[in-house]
């Protein structure tokens, strides 16, 4: 792209305030990539020329008479398809899903337009945001390879430099998995902090809409402009505090980390293992006191996870399972199937399972004093795209259950949690760490997050890249 | 061999509004199996005084 698209957002868009380079010519070269590389990576299902053009001209138009464009002045990014643009159908990465543009902005979309974020186009998620391969998305790092999901459109734009930051949804680590395979930041917020009102669903309580971008600091900027109570979605909280940029020079002194155990071995690749304890060490060197923890109650996760995603997923989705199920993908609809089908006492066993899921997590942080848990983002690296499975050194794992085994409590618990890139396998392929803080203690998670990117200081540049 | 005979699946089918002739019965079976042994081992780690939240808050205060 010659100008990067790369940088922080605070860099690109002092350098877009200060009319050093205009947002139309940002918006350019950010949709000149997206047509370049879209072949390779199949990153979006739309490339919204004719909107971006009139987003970024109004920015500068906007700057021209002196009026303040918002935080995300002429920001290019990209938005999942499950979230509604006026103008564009949501598509949902199904064919059972409707041409028929959506009539109104989602509130996400409504705010990143207010914030003068300049939107490139669609992102390619995986099917009804049900899986973690996303196809036919691929992976910048390896076209051979899966960019995760079910955000991955968003995480395949983000790391190739097409835009610089993207939404994505996540309920089961959708945000994290594709953050953590691409080599990007992913931020999954508070459950309620940011509104879902306009954005298909997978599973109500679980779901969380959230940015993908280059940097944990990037990630809190776009956060802060999409959360907020709105009315049309009653689960958004109200009152809590707003999301801070975290400051960089800011040390880890005081910052307490528990590194729960369960996920240091054995089901793990030993090149994810080794990055992610140097990661640890980084964040020790950094000041921070680092305590190894356990909550034995996390052995109940994937099957509270798939009950509460099946029965969700299935009343949401009924009248398509109904009309049409062959225009499901076997796997989701089998899923779904179960959903409709299950018993009362079931969701209901799931949903004292996650209770106790989330008492033992705050348990834990109250016992040990902690600020934040450490695990690795992902156990295994981006699977090839006809992989079905890993094989670590003692045992396998399929590779839809390790990619939601460690992002999953989150979910189940609704605390915020981060991935940033932590290094590479010796292929090349990027390993993610996963910080869980506090409810609502983003700002907390990203300072940690931001601390640990400035001091590895990794190239993230992929092969395929603007 | 699956706990779920055909018709019994295809019978939960329609009682959920679906049509059986749509759906793999036998694959179907499979799946439910799975799902109904993996609640029981949540259940099995519940005590009596485990309730569910009815509406998910995910403040700890």
């Amino acid at each position: 792209m010659g100008m990067s698209s790369r940088g922080a957002i605070a860099d690109l868009g002092r350098r877009i305030r200060s009319r050093e380079v205009s947002a139309r010519e940002v918006a350019d070269r950010s949709l000149a990539a997206a047509e370049e590389l879209n072949p390779m990576l199949q990153a979006f299902v739309i490339i919204d020329h004719q909107g971006a053009r009139q987003a970024a001209d109004r920015v500068d138009r906007q700057l021209a008479r002196g009026i303040d464009p918002g935080p995300l002045a002429g920001i290019p990014v990209g938005v999942k398809d499950i979230v509604d643009m006026a103008g564009h159908p949501t598509r949902c990465g199904s064919p059972a899903y409707s041409e028929t543009p959506a009539a109104t902005d989602a509130p996400v979309v409504e705010r990143l337009r207010e914030a003068g974020a300049v939107i490139v186009g669609k992102t390619v998620t995986h099917e009804l945001a049900c899986g973690v391969t996303s196809p036919p998305a691929s992976n910048p790092w390896d076209t051979e390879r899966v960019p995760g999901g079910s955000s991955g459109g968003s995480g395949a734009a983000v790391a190739a430099g097409i835009t610089v930051a993207a939404l994505g949804s996540d309920t089961g680590g959708s945000i994290r998995i594709p953050a953590g395979l691409c080599g990007t930041a992913g931020l999954k917020g508070t459950y309620g902090r940011v509104p879902r009102s306009g954005v298909a669903a997978l599973s109500w309580s679980l779901d969380h809409i959230g940015p993908l971008a280059a940097t944990p600091a990037d990630c809190i900027l776009v956060q802060a402009v999409i959360s907020g109570h709105d009315p049309s979605d009653p689960t958004t909280l109200t009152d809590f505090p707003p999301d801070g940029y975290p400051e960089p020079e800011e040390g880890l002194e005081g910052v307490r980390l528990g590194v729960i155990e369960r996920y240091r071995h054995p089901l793990i690749q030993p090149a994810v293992a080794e990055a992610f304890e140097a990661a640890v060490r980084v964040l020790a060197d950094l000041g921070a006191e680092v305590v190894p923890v356990e909550i034995s109650e996390l052995d109940l996760v994937m099957e509270v996870e798939f009950t509460l995603v099946s029965a969700e997923g299935a009343a949401y989705h009924r009248d398509l399972m109904v009309e049409a199920p062959h225009l499901i993908d076997p796997a989701i609809r089998g899923l779904f199937a179960t959903g409709l089908m299950m018993p009362t006492e079931h969701y209901l066993t799931a949903l004292r399972g996650r209770e106790r899921i989330r008492r033992a997590m705050r348990a834990c942080f109250a016992e040990n004093g902690l600020t934040a848990v450490l695990t690795p983002t992902l156990p295994a690296v981006a699977a090839r795209k006809d992989q079905d499975s890993f094989d670590y050194p003692t045992a396998g794992e399929e590779v839809i259950l390790a990619y939601v085994r460690t992002t999953a409590p989150a979910n189940l618990t609704g605390q915020p949690a981060l991935s940033v890139p932590c290094g590479f396998d010796p292929s090349g392929l990027p390993i993610g760490l996963q910080i869980m803080g506090r409810p609502l203690a983003e700002t907390e998670i990203a300072r940690i997050g931001q601390a640990y990117h400035q001091a590895a200081n990794w190239d993230l540049t992929p092969p395929i890249s603007a | 061999m699956s706990a779920f005979q055909s018709d019994q699946v295809g019978d939960m089918l329609s009682a959920a509004g679906m049509d059986p002739r749509d759906w793999d019965l036998a694959e179907l079976a499979e799946v439910l199996d799975a799902q109904w042994s993996q609640i029981e081992s949540v259940r099995a780690r519940l005590a009596q005084t485990d309730e569910p939240a009815l509406r998910f808050n995910p403040r700890w205060e």
